[in-house]
């Protein structure tokens, strides 16, 4: 298997003295440690306006399909070209079939789709560095505190994501994603170019505030995970998007991620042993060669 | 062969079994023994610090231990890029500190892969290889310290282990592919002990089975002022081996920056062959 170590100089910080003691103003800086949670997928929707993808398929109560993502392609922060892309795919999920994304290839998360599917988010800070280590099939980001991007950036599947704090707001940049087959913003296979850049705003909210939101967003998209809330801390997180593509997008596009504190243990989610079938709750067999060929 | 596509186009269900997998109560985890000062911590991190091994694949015996599984000496190893076609491991099983059990599982997968089959191994499917098996991994390895929790990540798939600090076992600690790992220091030591290990990673890479009584035992240190780190291992499995046995791995401290490494799209390294794809998607 490949194996790399890059020598470039840039490092990575100690979190030996805690999440915020290294920083020369750690009193104003928002203590984001412990394990987050929410129990829908998909980017949440802004107060007002355009915001982002949702989807068509509603279940018998009314909430989302979270089982078969069927787009509103006509949603007007689309290019044309991007919502033919986001029509064929629907089609296709409508059809029972499975088009490849992130998840489904076992491939990195890039952001915005790492927020849009993951669940689960544990944060780590240090003064040089916030590790973001997500739940399913434990994807790494690392942010560079107080950095500036590279002139010349060779694109990644997490892009390059450099931070700051802005009083109680953590701001994370993000270019330099690759593009490729698995190249989109959302369960919708809304597509993403190059050109993506994405802003993160972080601040930590009322825990009533988090919990109307979140509630908010599952009755619009279905819940599906059991994250149970920790009741002894009283704040959410959460995380104002700001996706920017001119190439697909007409606008930049909006949307929220509402996190709460969650008690429950952290679980081991590798990808490589899920054999799940998408629609079928089949197990789909493992492929096999009568003889290697090599 | 099934088409890439078709085999890959499976995952989605997993985010929903994520999802709710979330559902596990939390363990009770109540407070241990109080936490050294942040001071005398030992340093595994900072800098950018990386570890990778010189030592091989293989664990280094302790005098007066029962030692690890070795090459058996009629089927030498050759490893990647030493200008001859490499080899599988293929275990010396006389060790007397195996059970039988294991040598008879054993004898059965290298008979099988002395005639042709392909040896698993965790890093080619993707998989997590457990508690002591990813210490048999090139690395480059970065641990992150905080106060409540240590992670050793592993650049490959970006694999993650967690040791959560100055607390005891769980009651009923859930079978894992990692494992419930709990650590303290002790003075420049990082002590780590870890249970709950599923059965279905091998202890090294011989391909050495070992049931869910595996219970692990790891003292990390900084050596030769820091440039260097150690790790001496106890390896306990009454149903596995005849003693518990120890072994040690040494790292060397680099500077660098956490790589991208994907498991998933990485299919042309292993002997050139690839992973199967279909000439048209069939959706």
């Amino acid at each position: 298997m490949r194996r790399r170590l890059s020598l470039a100089a840039l490092c990575c910080g100690s979190l030996l003295a805690g999440p915020v003691s290294n920083a020369k103003d750690a009193a104003h800086i928002p203590d984001f440690s412990g394990m987050w949670g929410r129990n829908a997928f998909d980017l949440e929707a802004v107060p007002s306006g355009p915001g982002p993808v949702t989807n068509l398929q509603r279940l018998a109560s009314g909430t989302g399909d979270p089982t078969r993502p069927i787009a509103d392609y006509r949603n007007s922060l689309l290019k044309p070209e991007a919502a033919e892309i986001v029509r064929q795919r629907s089609e296709l999920s409508r059809a029972g079939k499975v088009f490849p994304d992130p998840s489904n290839q076992c491939a990195p998360f890039p952001p915005p789709f790492v927020f849009a599917m993951q669940l689960g988010v544990q944060i780590f800070q240090s003064k040089d560095e916030i590790l973001f280590l997500y739940n399913q099939d434990t994807q790494i980001r690392r942010v560079r505190m107080n950095a500036k991007h590279p002139a010349h950036l060779v694109p990644s599947w997490k892009g390059d994501s450099v931070g700051h704090y802005e009083g109680d707001t953590l701001v994370v940049d993000t270019i330099g994603v690759k593009t490729g087959r698995v190249a989109v913003i959302d369960r919708y296979g809304t597509p993403f170019s190059k050109a993506l850049h994405v802003v993160e705003r972080y601040r930590l909210i009322d825990a009533k505030d988090a919990a109307a939101a979140q509630e908010r967003h599952e009755k619009s998209a279905g819940r599906v995970g059991a994250m149970q809330v920790d009741p002894s801390y009283d704040k959410g997180l959460q995380l104002q998007l700001t996706i920017e593509d001119p190439v697909y997008l007409t606008a930049p596009l909006p949307a929220l991620i509402t996190y709460r504190h969650t008690s429950t243990p952290w679980q081991e989610l590798p990808c490589a042993e899920n054999t799940t079938e998408y629609y079928t709750g089949e197990q789909t067999p493992i492929p096999t060669a009568d003889k290697p060929d090599f | 062969m099934m088409s890439k596509l078709t085999s890959m186009s499976i995952k989605g269900k997993f985010l929903l079994t994520g999802g709710a997998s979330l559902i596990l109560a939390c363990a009770t985890l109540a407070a241990g023994a109080s936490a050294q000062s942040s001071a005398s911590i030992p340093d595994f991190s900072s800098n950018g610090t990386a570890w990778i091994t010189p030592n091989g694949g293989e664990f280094i015996a302790v005098p007066g231990s029962p030692g690890p599984l070795r090459q058996d000496p009629a089927h030498p190893f050759v490893g990647n890029g030493q200008g001859k076609q490499p080899t599988y491991r293929i275990a010396d099983l006389s060790n007397p500190n195996l059970k039988q059990w294991a040598k008879d599982v054993m004898k059965k997968d290298n008979d099988e892969v002395l005639a042709g089959k392909i040896a698993f191994t965790a890093r080619q499917s993707c998989m997590p290889a457990g508690v002591p098996g990813y210490m048999l991994f090139g690395g480059p390895f970065y641990f992150v310290q905080s106060p409540k929790e240590v992670l050793i990540l592993f650049e490959g798939d970006q694999q993650v282990r967690r040791i959560s600090l100055d607390v005891p076992h769980s009651a009923k600690p859930k079978s894992s592919w990692y494992g419930e790992s709990v650590g303290h220091y002790e003075g420049d030591t990082l002590v780590v002990d870890t249970v709950g290990l599923n059965d279905k990673t091998f202890v090294d890479n011989y391909r050495t089975p070992h049931t869910d009584k595996l219970h692990v035992t790891e003292r990390w240190k900084l050596i030769d002022d820091g440039k260097n780190m150690e790790v001496a291992i106890t390896i306990d499995d009454p149903d596995t081996y005849n003693q518990p046995w120890q072994a040690i791995r040494r790292f060397r401290r680099m500077q660098g920056t956490m790589g991208e490494e994907v498991c998933a799209e990485n299919n042309t390294h292993l002997f050139d062959y690839h992973i199967p794809q279909a000439k048209t998607p069939d959706f």
